[in-house]
Order: structure tokens, then C-alpha cells, then sequence
């Protein structure tokens, strides 16, 4: 998988829709004891001074040795979990997707329906090849998404716009994951219905995000696979047009279907370049 | 308007009607502006801010409006916060009490009336006749501290009676407070909210932003405390009644309490706004005990079926149907909740056909009441806002600590935000939390007393309000308690009734004026006023001219025992 693309993008997001509040879970339970654990909380400056330090750490390498420090001096803290996903995102633009993983499955133990934390995690099962676990996440990421509300004040289209993008990344990793679980399986009514559902998730990802090599070149791929030569031309050509890193092999894969559907390279080129601009446009109305 | 005073005598004996205003019809549109400049008013709450973000500090404070010296004018009462760990201040921490001049302007009386300094940190007002002797006492209640009854001795002074009296509670944390006559035995008995069990022993850090600051923390990280009900044992000592009466639920976070009839059986219920927690209605089974009924009767939660954050709490019949509804102030993101009252024991949440819902939902609600501020007969809504984050950028770019205040014109189809209306000083952006309502000028138009965290408070005079005609009844019980808390009156003017109570707590934290305040709009006279009180006795006044404060005596008027007609 191209971690690069669809996890560098999540773990942008996610910072921006992880930070500005600590939303407690609706279960979340009073105690009566200043030493229980109360999730979001810290019950000392001191403890709180060590999120600080995590959540402002320079780069990944520095969060992750923050958040180790953390999790080890405070590890019943209420802010754990948080600290947990600060580490699943460090972890992730590592590249150490066991690691990333295991820190998000404690995170969600007390976190279950946290959309950023299940979009990461969907994300990095998805660069492990567990593709069923990768759907799974996914799915539960974008109920979790459905129900997130943006917090008083703030501007609800940019807030919007944010929960958009994420969505668009788990619609992307779903439609991936899928896409994976259906070129893997026999020939079946189970590989046709993902490769169906994949199609239909990758279109989403690339409705709410036109410019997103990886939708259009996944959409392409699951066209191809459904034997939709002229959708996979398209989208190949929109992959190819967009001249991000899928575009290369793209422009192969378009080239061969071109040459044996006998369509012209540049008329696909030109209507993908079109359908871009259609799409970029009226996303932008939208927005 | 403040140049026509009327004179509202009542001695130590309750005397009839007397005052008369004079309607010029050249009144201004009405204002409200903050007479608090030159009014000798010096006090300045103190909140406690310390960074350390404990609870408290957002939480308080009240006030209230009382007459303590019965010369027929309100004096106020303001509560001061306090102190925290690790703050400091040269600021008085005391609460104050100022005496009325009758002339706009107030005598800080603190000291000579022997209120005593501060020892905890302030919350709250309660005031009531608890002891039937003709003079108006006063119960604060506190956080980190046991909370106070001060008996009026009549002459001037007060004397703090907690300890005896047995009203000082276990160290909750207590909020808004409320007078009622629960068991019908013509004595005060006293209902107290608690908060949550927030000490500065027991705090958390909430941190919130990227990078992370500290920030209030929700209730929800605190456990709750039931509250407490007194009875009256007549003798000056009060009974913790709370688990035998049935209103011991630990899991309240109470910050707004009102004790009225919300059913119409002639007994007073308690309704109990919680904060993050469903609210209550505790409803009364005439024998000692009630029964808590707020989820069936559809005033727990809010429209979604969630517990909303409720802060101030109200009850009043804003549609003139008869039935009693209520209201609840919550946090930005939620809403005013208004619940109108149907059939039986059940409501019914409108507060988005009735226009609230929209026109609060930007507003951290305090404190809140149903007032008729134009008197043209429809109660309408006044808001007092101010937000519970003192950093709220943090967690929403554009939103402010300080915040204007609402006001919420009924028109008898929806609730209309007239607030840019009627006074700048409305709009002033202030972290309000306690209002009391009363005519402090005896103009007969509402003006209304904010006191406002870490702030002066304001004094919203009511000017214009006065235009359309107007009564004010001062009911005076003799069977029944002195105050006639819990009584209902009936207004029959312009071929229509209208409904009306004198309750018990209402608001957020405050002490309101006592005296019943009814618009008559064009009508210049009241055809008929039927009072129905606790004991039973039924007085109806026929005829009565408006623009007037009128003592009623109980009983002075009888027709009957629990029959009008």
C-alpha cells in the first residue's frame, strides 16, 4: 500500500479534529474519589505538564518517546487514551503499523466510537493487510463520523469540510480494503459484492475529494476488475491527470485499455481533465 | 420610570390596598438601563480564578430581592464567591445587603444588619418568612462551607441561625435554594440543591487544544449529591425529611431549583434542573412524600432524549391556558428549553416551534425567568448568559466568555429575541449568572438584578415597561404561610383569566421579588381576583383599577374554602 498518500492525509486530519477538545465519551462516569481515573482528566499539574509535553513534542520520533513516558509514569490517567492516540498517529507516520495498531486497540477499549482513532486504525490495518479488520474499523468509523456534532461556535462549514475529509479517507480505506478482499477471494457471490461495495466506496472517496490519486486510481482498478473498461479508462485518466505518484502507472494501465478498447488516449485524457474540473467545481459551490 | 413611586405600605400587620400611578401615554419605548452608576452600589463579585480551573470558580454567584425592613421597598442582596487555593485578592469577599432609599439609590447595610463575613465561597439566596413572624429571612448557600440562616429579628438586624436551626447541611456543595409549604402546615419548609462533590481536595485538570491548555472540566467528571429537603418543626429548627420524602437521588447535579403546583392538585411539587444529568420533577403525594416523575412527564430530557446542562429553572403559564410551564437555561449547543404543559402530568417540549431553540442555542444560559417586562399580559422570557469556559477559543474559535443577555418578547405565537430592542446595557457582553427579578422603584414594570462573575452587577431598571397597566399583588397569609408561597391567583380583565403563582425559588440561584406582577395591557381594571391559598381558603376581589400594589390578607376576601365559584 502507498502509505504515503491515504495515512499522511489521515493523521493531518485527524490532528485537527482530535485537539481542540477532549469529548468526553456520554458514559462517561462520576467518581467519588479524587484518585479514580475519569477519563479526560489529569489529577495533577504534573500529570497534566506530561500531555503537554506529548501533544507538543516536535515531530513523530519525539511523540512517541513522550508518549511512552507518559503512558509509563501515568498509566491509569485519564488522558491515557489520548495519549494512546497521539502515539497512534506517530507510530503511523512512522511507517510502524504494529506498533500503531496496538496503541489504537487499547485507545478504543475506552474510546469505542472515537471517529479519529478508528479512521487511524482502519488505515493502519489496512497497510498491515488485515483487510477484514481494515473494513471493519472502517465501518464502525464512519457510523461515528454520522454522529459527530461540531462544537458551539465554531464555523460549521469549515467544521464540515474537516468531517468530510475524514470521511473521504475512511470511504477510501474501505473501498481499498474491499477491493483487496475481493481480488483475494475464489470467484463467488462474496468477491462480486465486495468489489461492488468497494466501487461504491471509492466513488464517495473521490466524490468528496477529486483531487485524491489513490480514490481514483483504486475506482479505476475496482472498474477494471468489474470489467468496466470504460470506467476504468476514465479513472485512469484522472489518475493520470492529476500527475500525483499513481500517475505513471496509470498512464500504463490507460494505455493498455485504450489500445485494446480502441478509444483515443488524449479524448479520455481530456474528458478526465473536464469531469476534474466539473467535480473540483462544484465541491468548491458546495464548500 | 422612576419619578412616579408608588408607596407599598406594609407594617407588621398586612395592610390593604394603596398606591396609585399616573399613565401619562408619553413613556418612552421601554429600556432597560443599568441604574447600578450612582446608585451606591459598590459591590464587585469575586470568583476565585486561579488557573487552576477549579469548578466552582464559573459557577456562582446569585442575588436576590427582598424586602428586609418591610418598608414596602425590595433591598438587595448580592452573594460574593470566595476564595481558592492559590488565589489572591484585596477584594472584599463578603456578600452585601443594601437597603432600599426608595430614590434609585441603595445603603450598603452589611455590617450594621449583622451579616457576617465570608467564610466559604458563595453560591446562592433563598428568602422567606420561615418563621411566620412578619419579617423576611434570608438561608445563602455555600461551597466549602456549611450554609446560613439568617432570622430577621425584626429591628433592623439579623442574627445567623444555622447551627440551631439545623439547616447547615454535610459540607455539599449547595446551589439554589427554595421556600415551600410541602406539607400544608402553614410553615416554610426549605428545599437545597447540590451541585457535585467537586472539592479543591477533589479536582481534575481538563485539558483541551492542541497544545493544551487547562479548561473548566465538565460535571460529568464529578459525582452527584441529592438534595435536601427541610421540614419546618415550627419551633425554629428544621428536619432533614430528604430520604423519607423521597427526594434523596444522588445522582442530581443541581444548579436550578422552583417549587410550585405544576399540576393543579393544590400542592406544591419541586422541579429540579440538573446539570448533565436528567432533571426531576418531584412530584407531591400530599402525605410527606413525592414521586419523581420528570421522564414520564417529558421534562427530564430534551427534545433528542438527552440531558441537557441545566442551570436556571422557572415555572409560569406563558400561554394563559391555565397550566403551568416550565423552563430551563442550558449550555451553548443546546438550547432554552421551554416545556409547555398538557393534559395531566405531562409536557411537551416546543421550544423550537416556539422559537428558543434557535435563539439560544449560542447562549451559556443562567439565569432565567418567565416576565411580563411590557405588561401587555404574556410572559415573556429574560436570559443572563455567560459562558462556563473562560478560554472557550480554545475549544471553539469565535466563541466569548462574556455574553449579551436575551430578551424573549412573547407574541403569542412564538418568543421573539427582542434584546437590541430595549437598552444597550443588555447587550453588554457580561459572565452573568444569578438574576433576581422584582420592581426595586415600585413603577410596576420588572426590573431585574445580575450579578455577574468576577464582575460588578448590573441593575437593570425597567423603564417604559410601565406604559400598559399593571397590578401587583402582595398576598399575606395568616392560616396559610405569611408569604403565601404556593398560592394560585386568578385575574379575570378584558373578559380573559389569567393564571399565576407565588413560588419558591425560580431563576438560577436568587431571591426574587415575592409580590405577584401581572400585565393588564390596555385593561384598567382587574374584573375579579380569586386567590387560592395552601390551606385552602378562597379570597375574590372584584373590581379592582389597575396600576397598584395590593396587600391581600387571606381570608380578608373569603368566598369559601376551595371553591371560587
Amino acid at each position: 500500500m502507498a502509505r504515503g498518500s491515504i495515512l499522511a492525509r489521515v493523521a493531518c486530519l485527524t490532528v485537527a479534529l482530535q485537539c481542540t477538545l477532549i469529548v468526553l465519551p456520554r458514559n462517561a462516569q462520576s467518581q467519588t474519589s479524587p484518585a479514580t481515573r475519569v477519563l479526560g482528566t489529569a489529577q495533577s499539574e504534573d500529570e497534566f505538564e506530561a500531555y503537554r509535553e506529548v501533544l507538543t513534542a516536535s515531530d513523530a520520533p519525539a511523540v512517541t518517546i513522550a508518549a511512552e513516558k507518559f503512558l509509563k509514569t501515568y498509566p491509569n490517567s485519564g488522558l491515557a487514551p489520548y495519549v494512546h492516540q497521539s502515539a497512534v498517529r506517530a507510530y503511523y507516520q512512522l511507517g510502524e503499523m504494529a506498533q500503531a495498531v496496538q496503541h489504537a486497540e487499547i485507545a478504543l477499549q475506552d474510546l469505542p466510537g472515537n471517529a479519529v482513532l478508528l479512521s487511524l486504525v482502519s488505515a493502519a490495518y489496512l497497510e498491515q493487510a488485515q483487510w477484514e479488520k481494515a473494513v471493519d474499523r472502517a465501518r464502525a468509523a464512519l457510523i461515528a463520523i454520522a454522529k459527530l456534532d461540531p462544537p458551539a461556535g465554531v464555523d460549521r462549514a469549515a467544521w464540515q469540510a474537516q468531517a468530510d475529509a475524514l470521511a473521504s479517507n475512511v470511504h477510501l480505506t474501505l473501498g481499498s480494503a474491499l477491493l483487496e478482499m475481493s481480488q483475494r477471494a475464489t470467484q463467488g457471490p462474496a468477491s462480486a459484492t465486495w468489489l461492488k461495495e468497494a466501487t461504491s466506496e471509492l466513488r464517495q472517496a473521490l466524490g468528496s475529494n477529486p483531487g485524491s490519486d489513490m480514490a481514483s486510481f483504486r475506482l479505476a482498478s475496482a472498474l477494471d476488475a468489474a470489467h468496466d473498461t470504460a470506467g476504468a479508462i476514465h479513472y485512469y485518466a484522472w489518475t493520470s491527470a492529476l500527475g500525483a505518484s499513481q500517475a505513471q502507472v496509470a498512464q500504463i494501465k490507460l494505455t493498455e485499455l485504450c489500445h485494446s478498447d480502441s478509444h483515443l488516449v488524449s479524448d479520455a485524457m481530456a474528458s478526465a481533465r473536464s469531469d476534474i474540473q466539473l467535480s473540483t467545481d462544484r465541491l468548491r459551490g458546495r464548500k | 420610570m422612576r419619578r412616579n413611586y408608588l408607596l407599598w405600605f406594609a407594617g407588621t400587620v398586612c395592610l390593604g390596598v394603596f398606591g396609585a400611578g399616573v399613565f401619562t401615554g408619553s413613556e418612552p419605548e421601554i429600556q432597560f438601563v443599568d441604574a447600578i452608576d450612582g446608585s451606591g452600589i459598590d459591590f464587585v463579585h469575586v470568583n476565585g480564578a486561579s488557573g487552576r480551573k477549579y469548578l466552582v470558580e464559573i459557577t456562582g454567584s446569585g442575588c436576590g430581592f427582598l424586602d428586609y425592613d418591610k418598608d414596602g421597598y425590595l433591598d438587595i442582596f448580592l452573594v460574593n464567591g470566595g476564595k481558592t487555593p492559590g488565589f489572591e485578592t484585596k477584594q472584599s469577599l463578603n456578600h452585601a445587603l443594601y437597603r432600599n432609599n426608595h430614590d434609585g439609590t441603595f445603603t450598603d447595610v452589611t455590617r450594621k444588619t449583622g451579616i457576617l463575613d465570608n467564610q466559604a465561597f458563595g453560591m446562592g439566596v433563598a428568602a422567606a418568612d420561615y418563621d411566620n413572624d412578619g419579617y423576611t429571612d434570608l438561608f445563602l448557600t455555600n461551597f466549602g462551607g456549611p450554609n446560613l440562616l439568617y432570622h430577621n429579628n425584626g429591628d433592623g438586624t439579623f442574627t445567623e441561625i444555622s447551627a440551631k436551626a439545623g439547616v447547615r447541611g454535610n459540607g455539599e456543595w449547595s446551589s439554589s435554594a427554595a421556600f415551600l409549604d410541602y406539607d400544608h402546615d402553614g410553615y416554610l419548609d426549605l428545599y437545597v440543591g447540590h451541585y457535585t462533590d467537586h472539592s479543591f481536595a477533589h479536582n481534575y485538570i481538563c485539558p483541551a487544544g492542541n497544545p493544551p491548555v487547562k479548561t473548566y472540566c465538565s460535571p460529568k467528571v464529578y459525582g452527584g449529591v441529592a438534595g435536601t429537603l427541610y421540614h419546618n418543626n415550627r419551633d425554629g429548627t428544621f428536619s432533614d425529611v430528604s430520604a423519607k420524602a423521597g427526594v434523596a437521588l444522588p445522582e442530581g447535579k443541581t444548579l436550578g431549583v422552583v417549587a410550585g403546583d405544576f399540576d393543579g392538585d393544590g400542592w406544591v411539587d419541586l422541579y429540579i434542573a440538573n446539570d448533565q444529568v436528567r432533571n426531576f420533577l418531584f412530584r407531591n403525594n400530599h402525605d410527606g412524600t413525592f414521586s419523581e416523575i420528570g421522564m414520564a412527564a417529558g421534562v427530564a430530557l430534551n427534545i433528542d432524549g438527552r440531558a441537557q446542562a441545566g442551570m436556571g429553572t422557572d415555572m409560569g403559564d406563558y400561554d394563559n391556558d391555565g397550566r403551568f410551564d416550565l423552563v430551563v437555561s442550558n449550555l451553548d449547543n443546546e438550547y432554552l428549553a421551554l416545556y409547555r404543559k398538557l393534559e395531566g402530568e405531562t409536557f411537551e417540549d416546543v421550544s423550537a416551534q416556539m422559537g428558543l431553540a434557535a435563539a439560544t442555542r449560542n447562549f451559556v444560559g443562567f439565569g432565567v425567568k418567565f416576565v411580563d417586562f411590557d405588561n401587555d399580559g404574556l410572559l415573556d422570557l429574560f436570559l443572563a448568559n455567560g459562558n462556563v469556559l473562560d478560554n472557550p477559543e480554545v475549544v471553539a474559535p469565535g466563541r466569548r466568555f462574556a455574553q449579551p443577555k436575551l430578551l424573549l418578547r412573547n407574541t403569542g405565537r412564538a418568543f421573539e429575541d427582542v434584546t437590541t430592542q430595549h437598552g444597550k446595557d443588555l447587550l453588554l457582553p457580561k459572565v452573568s449568572r444569578g438574576v433576581a427579578f422584582g420592581d426595586f422603584d415600585n413603577d410596576g414594570d420588572i426590573d431585574m438584578l445580575v450579578n455577574n462573575s468576577g464582575d460588578r452587577p448590573q441593575l437593570l431598571r425597567n423603564d417604559g415597561g410601565n406604559r400598559y397597566n399593571w397590578l401587583t399583588l402582595a398576598l399575606c397569609g395568616k392560616r396559610s404561610n405569611r408569604d403565601g408561597l404556593g398560592a394560585k391567583v386568578e385575574v379575570l380583565s378584558g373578559g380573559k383569566w389569567r393564571y399565576f403563582q407565588t413560588l419558591g425559588g425560580g431563576s438560577f440561584m436568587a431571591a426574587n421579588d415575592p409580590r405577584l406582577h401581572i400585565g393588564l395591557g390596555s385593561e384598567t381594571t382587574a374584573d375579579e381576583i380569586v386567590v387560592r391559598w395552601p390551606s385552602g381558603t378562597v379570597d375574590r376581589l372584584r373590581h379592582i383599577a389597575a396600576r397598584k400594589i395590593l396587600t391581600i390578607n387571606e381570608g380578608a376576601n373569603a368566598v369559601g374554602k376551595g371553591q371560587a365559584d
